[in-house]
């Protein structure tokens, strides 16, 4: 049976610095919200595709043999 | 964002990192409309150690010593974007990592977990924001309602998907 580390450390420091996050100031999360628009631009026709393959049903996850 | 995955390949193909996955806030902008999130996360594979905490940022020799050494939150900032290294912790994740899929960010290859594995991530998590997040991927056409299916019998996530369907479909 394959071994998996204990990241339970870390996603509780995770979401303890989300918290954190939350508390900067507005013109801080609007550069923020600003850079993702650039992003959310870029991937906009990379989503359309996603979508089609998916409404197409050209999409399957094989499980890999060493995951069974 | 595209400087910080093409410093993720490179990483890859020095041998940092046997590989990465793409999850998180970032990597479901690849399927649906984007949610706010501060940085970027990827799924890594590191040597076992069950039960273990992780000692070291993984990645973080590698980084520090190309010039990327500011931490900031649990992330390690490249090109301006803090990204997180998550050390694959389960089954579904590993599947996740081993199955995500090669897109095409601006001539750079990101390499991103399918929509079906992020939405069982969320539904593992079960937080009130995952489970907006998941409604946002089936409002959207984002998942193939068959591949999630499977995913969902695969990782004996049933039950939860049957509690969110009533409480959030019904």
């Amino acid at each position: 049976m394959k071994k998996y580390p204990d990241v339970s450390d870390l996603y509780e420091r995770k979401e303890a610095h989300r918290k954190n996050e939350a508390k900067r100031s507005v013109s801080e999360k609007m550069a923020i919200a600003s850079k993702l628009r650039e992003v959310q631009g870029k991937l906009a026709p990379i989503r359309a595709a996603n979508k089609s393959k998916r409404s197409l049903r050209k999409i399957t996850t094989p499980v890999r043999p060493d995951q069974k | 964002m595209k400087d910080t995955f093409a410093v993720l390949n490179q990483m890859v193909a020095d041998g940092a990192i046997e590989n990465y996955a793409l999850a998180g806030a970032v990597g479901a902008m690849f399927y649906v409309e984007p949610f706010a999130t501060h940085d970027i996360d990827v799924l890594v594979v590191v040597p076992e150690t069950e039960g273990e905490l992780i000692a070291e940022l993984p990645g973080w020799k590698y980084l520090s010593s190309h010039g990327y050494s500011e931490i900031r939150g649990e992330g390690i900032v490249i090109e301006s974007w803090p990204v997180q290294f998550l050390p694959v912790s389960n089954p579904l994740e590993s599947e996740a990592y081993l199955n995500a899929q090669d897109q095409n960010l601006d001539g750079v290859i990101v390499r991103v977990v399918h929509p079906e594995h992020l939405v069982a991530m969320m539904l593992t998590l079960g937080r009130l924001k995952d489970f907006a997040r998941i409604q946002m991927f089936l409002s959207q056409d984002a998942v193939n309602s068959e591949v999630l299916d499977a995913v969902v019998q695969r990782h004996g996530l049933k039950d939860k998907w049957n509690q969110f369907r009533e409480r959030f479909l019904s």
